[in-house]
């Protein structure tokens, strides 16, 4: 739920405890033992990204078709310009997104381009929650593996 | 506070539509964030909204300790977006705002049949104390070039177009079709459906529609059930303009909760309608305070229907709503009186014989093994048949109708003229042997091409 098709956005909070919502545009597990994530997230808002020194990060995937979502919640281990593959993965990804947008809800894929950020940095944060976010009785559940 | 001096909550009232999901994030006591979709977000005035609070648990938690948010919506014409900064005030569980929230869940739920389970159970308020644009994609194509123009004078001429045809129609029949035919030509209202409440208000029957392939003629919809008959029961205006979406995510909560062990409620509520619509408006015809009926209209396009529609065809039917009612009032105060039986004569020598079936339960009949119509509608073509097959009846006026016992018609406020236009549609649409032409203010005639044969069923 946090591969192609899926709708990405990370939530972050300031020193003081605001916090921030933003979209990310990619994310793949990077080691699962380790259970290391390195999200793609829009760096076209610098509050976002300063909030990440707090070192505290959720990223929200929902599959575009299904609605089935998944929510992670860790610590950031590092951020970074994205790298090339980085970069490759972010166009697969949003444009699966974008597709699975038009396929599924008819919005006119030239509009829907529109909203991805120019930008993007790359997060590494290590999973100490995972929660079901499907819509329903039981979202919010933890889920333990 | 940056609302005022930047970008206004009525300036992005788009965003509110409910069309694509808006995000939210909020933040534990300890500063662990927590970021979520949530369906739709309200505007409640200048400086507030409101977020509908169904499974949102850890929201909620969080915003007891910490009452900040923040809060992505998209406007779905343009894909802009916008971050508002809030701070949750209060939550209501009652109330007139409680309530406007609840008819967009409720209207979700009925989709799928799942109001016992997916249902409102908060409504959460915050007092919005930034809002700030997030820049496009700059690589995108201009959204000139992607967006269509559009016309308000052309909404007024329209308007304009409909109210002449209005007071030039002398009957209900007339009426109702001019009616459908300017929404469609004048105004761009393609797919349409005219319904109107029955005498115990508690049905709404398809009495014209427009743009539709399938038939739909006498098509019922229970006041209460689903989009169409929870805008009716509120006497409220309903726009959806991703049914698609909607759909979608009706059927995750179906699907998550038959996968905990949840009863399967009943069969999803059936909405006729345009096969793949994506945006639907309705809008209750109201007169003199009182609901009439609703007008339905359906778009293949998504996020179709804007304010600017409602304000139109809620115009169009005050209008046409008024025109119904005084028809109605005409009728009733005919003092025509039951014409003459004529003489009886041989019926039909050599035409095909139609078997009609009647079942006094509900008034259903059948013609052959068709279903034709049910309830008032279903009892007054029963009584027309029997007269025609018993003396060769052929006129008749709606004074007798009236009079009849057997029609079970409510004294006060009966709705013959609009069951008997109802009867008339339904028998054209279906191109029966039998049909009725309407001769003069409460007189009609009978036209029947075939030898019946009748059978009433008791239950």
């Amino acid at each position: 739920m946090i591969g192609p098709e899926c709708g990405l956005v990370v939530g972050t909070v300031s020193a003081d405890g605001e916090p921030r919502a933003t979209r990310a545009w990619a994310a793949r597990i990077v080691d699962p033992d380790a259970r290391r994530v390195r999200v793609l997230m829009g760096a076209d808002d610098p509050v976002s990204v300063a909030n990440l020194e707090t070192g505290r990060v959720a990223l929200n995937g929902a599959n575009v078709r299904t609605l089935r979502s998944v929510q992670l919640k860790g610590r950031v281990v590092a951020t970074e310009p994205p790298t090339a593959d980085d970069l490759a993965l972010v166009a697969t990804s949003s444009g699966a997104f974008f597709r699975a947008i038009a396929d599924t809800d008819g919005i006119p894929l030239e509009l829907i381009e529109r909203l991805q950020a120019a930008e993007v940095i790359a997060v590494e944060f290590d999973v100490d929650e995972m929660y079901d976010q499907s819509p329903g009785p039981a979202a919010g559940a933890a889920v333990h593996s | 506070m940056s609302v005022d001096d930047q970008i206004s909550l009525e300036s992005i009232e788009a965003c509110f539509s409910g069309v694509v999901p808006a995000v939210l994030a909020t933040a534990s006591g300890d500063g662990v964030p927590n970021v979520t979709y949530i369906t739709k977000a309200h505007r409640v005035d200048g400086e507030r909204v409101a977020l509908s609070n169904q499974f949102m648990s850890k929201t909620a938690r969080n915003l007891a300790v910490n009452p900040r948010a923040s809060l992505i919506l998209i406007d779905p014409l343009t894909q802009l977006q916008y971050r508002l900064s809030l701070v949750y005030e209060r939550t209501d569980r009652r109330g007139h705002l409680f309530e406007r929230l609840r008819t967009d869940v409720d209207a979700i739920a009925a989709l799928e049949g799942m109001q016992d389970v997916y249902r409102l159970r908060a409504a959460d308020i915050f007092r919005v104390v930034d809002v700030a644009a997030v820049p496009p994609n700059p690589n995108a194509k201009p959204l000139e070039q992607l967006l269509p123009g559009h016309d308000p004078a052309a909404a007024v001429d329209g308007l304009a177009t409909l109210a002449a045809a209005i007071g030039r129609a002398g009957d209900l029949d007339v009426l109702v079709d001019s009616a459908l035919e300017i929404l469609d030509h004048s105004l761009g209202y393609r797919h349409t459906h005219l319904l109107l409440l029955d005498e115990e208000g508690r049905r709404l029957y398809t009495i014209a529609s427009r743009g539709f392939d399938a038939d739909s003629i006498g098509a019922e919809v229970t006041v209460g059930e689903g989009f169409i008959g929870l805008a009716a029961q509120r006497c409220e205006t309903a726009i959806v303009g991703n049914l698609g979406q909607m759909a979608k995510y009706s059927r995750s909560v179906r699907r998550e909760h038959e996968d905990r062990g949840g009863v399967r409620p009943g069969r999803e509520v059936p909405m006729p309608g345009l096969p793949g619509a994506e945006s639907r408006i309705v809008v209750p015809a109201m007169a003199l305070g009182e609901l009439v009926g609703v007008l339905v209209a359906d778009s293949s396009g998504w996020a179709a229907f804007s304010a600017a529609d409602e304000r139109v065809l809620r115009a169009a039917c005050a209008m046409l709503a008024s025109a119904v009612e005084h028809i109605r009032a005409l009728e009733r105060d005919e003092d025509t009186a039951p014409s003459a039986p004529p003489p009886g004569r041989q019926a039909h020598p050599g035409a095909d014989t139609l078997a009609v079936r009647f079942f006094a339960v509900d008034g259903s009949t059948f013609f052959d093994s068709d279903y034709m119509i049910k309830g008032v509608a279903g009892r007054i073509l029963w009584t027309l048949l029997r007269h025609h097959a018993t003396d060769g009846r052929t006129e008749f006026t709606n004074k007798e109708l009236r009079l009849d016992p057997s029609l079970e018609l409510p004294g006060f406020k009966d709705n013959l003229e609009s069951r008997l236009i109802l009867l008339k549609r339904r028998l054209d649409e279906r191109d029966a042997p039998v049909r009725i032409e309407r001769t003069g203010r409460g007189r009609f005639r009978l036209h029947v091409d075939a030898a019946l044969r009748l059978t009433a069923v008791d239950p």
